[in-house]
């Protein structure tokens, strides 16, 4: 009979080597979620600035009565704000999908966000009045918690790549409702009573949207005649 | 993402990591003995009786060469009977053996002939009349190089009188086509692993091809298992119960034909994955047993975890490929398959933040280790080690491992229903 002997040691050391690599990769996993939160801080502010310099804007253009002159010069910062918030965005919720130790700050900063979002879409009505700018916005309300809103995002994404600047999505998210009751305020504007809804010049669908009416909707919003329609 | 998923995929990258550096240890630590074991002449003084048992069921495509190799080996003729066991072939597989000993009359070659009872039932029978004092059996369908059984019993004769089995270093007769030369690689794997196994006395099979054992251990202890599904490992697994030695010889090359279909690869492992699993079930008082040193303690349990890691497998695959792929034909279907506008504004960006950094380093270490592992095995086979060597080692770990996975789970369903097939 052959005696068998194990060395405890080698499944030690074994093991210890085995822990420090995975703590080594939890660390990374650590120093890179806060490094997010920081980023998103970062742009946020940036986006503060951005807007109240739109405020600035929008503000000296109503006192002069130089309108059609700043015209110009507010259309470029409000779409370069826009895209810039879009794809902060993106980000947050992607970040705020893998957290795994930053949940709350990740909370706070989508609630940021959403207000960012109102307030834009407030500029972006305005504007289009007064500067006789010709876009389409859309106010989309939906919830993490809705099974079939991300057919209705995949939609609009499909539509704001074909038509960029010249559409305007403004996603709300009304899980945050009970936190932000600026939320619930439009919701009830808009009679939101069911998800996801979308809201084009103050006409709500509700339910998925599909690709061939949105398409009609979009189109039929424009002021004037589009390549794409 | 669910948390569930998440917990699994971390205790499947830890155990695989635990086990990975484990065998590195090994071979470090083992690095001596390693290179004494290369350096050993093969001086034998007196050369046992040994009885080759060749079972043979339809293999008229391969029992020419097998039986040529084993004609062909270095060894004192009147040491050596060879009794090949035609297993009611309906082919020319029996004719083949007849006229091969008739060519063939210096070699001492038997023929049984009877109608098909299967391989363990074959080998007991031959077992009954074989005179010699070690016995191999060679599948019909693998061919021994000259000196392989020189080195088979030289490690019988200087390993002590527990030692039972001398298990070959096997690989894959003249691979040709991806999934062949993919198996090769599997093979040379497994070489290296049970190498170092065999330093940890812990081998848990003694392959067909050409394993080397004592009659007397075999016989003894009741035969091969006739109602077994792997009666191989199930011998293997005896042995190490009855705390016997198990030796893998390094460099006793075998050849044997690789299935050179999925169907082929599906119909083998089924077999291998279920007999494994109920061996693994029959010899369970082993598992986490300290009395069995290593083999209870590392390899039962790594056996084991084998199963979960190919059920981890598929569950990933499905969840990170199969599912999203699934998704994104949803989402075109939803636009009219209309990718123009995706494309167009499509602009690459790279945003260090964004990539999920523990589970890349993860991954990264799973190579790390993996790449280690392959070419290590490569060289310990004394096969070239080259880039293109290396090359395989991706469709090894990205296609060939998944598939073997799926016929893993599927083995593990079809035996939970109490589907099994005989061989």
């Amino acid at each position: 009979m052959v005696t068998r002997k194990i060395e405890l040691k080698t499944y030690l050391i074994v093991g210890i080597i085995t822990l420090l690599i995975f703590i080594l990769g939890m660390a990374l996993g650590i120093i890179i979620d806060n490094e997010r939160v920081r980023s998103i801080e970062q742009k946020s502010k940036e986006q503060e600035l951005a807007q109240q310099s739109l405020q600035f804007q929008y503000a000296y253009m109503n006192s002069l009565e130089m309108n059609e002159a700043a015209c110009p010069v507010f259309k470029v910062t409000l779409t370069n704000s826009l895209n810039d918030l879009g794809e902060s965005l993106a980000k947050l919720e992607q970040y705020s999908k893998d957290t795994d130790i930053n949940r709350k700050e990740f909370g706070l900063l989508t609630r940021d966000y959403i207000l960012d979002n109102l307030r834009y879409w407030l500029f972006a009505r305005r504007t289009r009045e007064l500067c006789d700018m010709d876009f389409v916005e859309i106010l989309y309300f939906f919830s993490d918690k809705c099974d079939n809103c991300p057919d209705q995002g995949v939609i609009l994404t499909y539509y704001k790549k074909i038509y960029r600047e010249r559409l305007l999505v403004f996603p709300i998210n009304v899980d945050y409702e009970n936190d932000e009751k600026s939320i619930k305020m439009l919701r009830e504007r808009y009679n939101v009573t069911e998800l996801p809804t979308i809201v084009v010049k103050d006409t709500s669908y509700m339910g998925v949207v599909q690709k061939e009416k949105l398409g009609n909707i979009i189109c039929g919003s424009f002021k004037t005649e589009q390549a794409e329609c | 993402m669910n948390i569930l998923m998440e917990a699994f995929l971390w205790i499947t990258y830890l155990s695989a990591l635990y086990f990975a550096i484990f065998w590195l240890l090994t071979f470090i630590e083992k690095r001596d003995d390693f290179r004494k074991e290369e350096k050993r002449e093969l001086t034998i003084s007196d050369y046992p009786y040994v009885s080759i048992i060749i079972p043979a069921y339809n293999s008229e495509s391969t029992i020419q060469e097998c039986l040529s190799s084993v004609a062909n080996l270095d060894y004192p003729k009147d040491k050596l009977e060879i009794i090949a066991v035609n297993d009611g072939s309906k082919d020319s597989t029996g004719q083949m053996i007849r006229e091969f000993a008739k060519a063939n009359k210096k070699r001492n070659i038997r023929l049984i002939s009877r109608e098909n009872k299967g391989k363990a039932a074959s080998l007991n029978e031959a077992l009954g009349m074989a005179k010699g004092e070690l016995f191999a059996c060679l599948d019909s369908d693998s061919f021994v190089e000259r000196e392989t059984l020189k080195k088979m019993v030289y490690a019988f004769k200087t390993g002590g009188d527990d030692l039972k089995i001398v298990i070959p270093a096997l690989k894959i007769s003249k691979p040709k086509n991806m999934l062949q030369k993919l198996q090769h690689m599997e093979y040379l794997i497994s070489m290296f692993l049970n190498r170092i196994l065999s330093h940890l006395d812990s081998n848990y099979v003694a392959p067909g091809p050409f394993s080397l054992y004592s009659k007397a251990a075999v016989v003894d202890s009741g035969g091969f298992d006739e109602n077994n599904l792997t009666e191989d490992q199930e011998i293997a697994y005896r042995m190490q119960s009855n705390h016997y030695d198990i030796v893998h010889c390094h460099d006793a090359y075998v050849h044997t034909v690789a299935p050179d279909s999925i169907s082929g690869l599906s119909k083998q492992r089924n077999r291998w994955y279920k007999g494994g699993l109920i061996n693994l079930i029959n010899y369970r008082r082993i598992i986490l047993n300290k009395e069995y040193g290593h083999f209870g303690m590392f390899q039962l349990p790594m056996i084991f975890f084998l199963s979960i890691g190919a059920i981890a497998t598929v569950v990933f695959f499905n969840y990170y490929v199969t599912w999203p792929v699934l998704k994104n034909l949803y989402n075109l279907y939803l636009v009219g398959f209309d990718i123009m506008p995706y494309i167009k504004s499509f602009r690459p960006t790279f945003d260090l933040l964004s990539l999920d950094l523990a589970k890349g380093m993860a991954a990264f270490f799973v190579l790390f280790f993996t790449a280690a592992i392959v070419a290590i095995s490569v060289k310990n086979a004394k096969e070239k080690l080259s880039i293109k060597t290396l090359m395989y080692a991706v469709p090894y770990f990205m296609i060939y491992y998944i598939i073997i996975s799926f016929i893993a789970v599927i083995s593990l369903a079809e035996l939970l229903v109490g589907k099994t097939q005989k061989w």
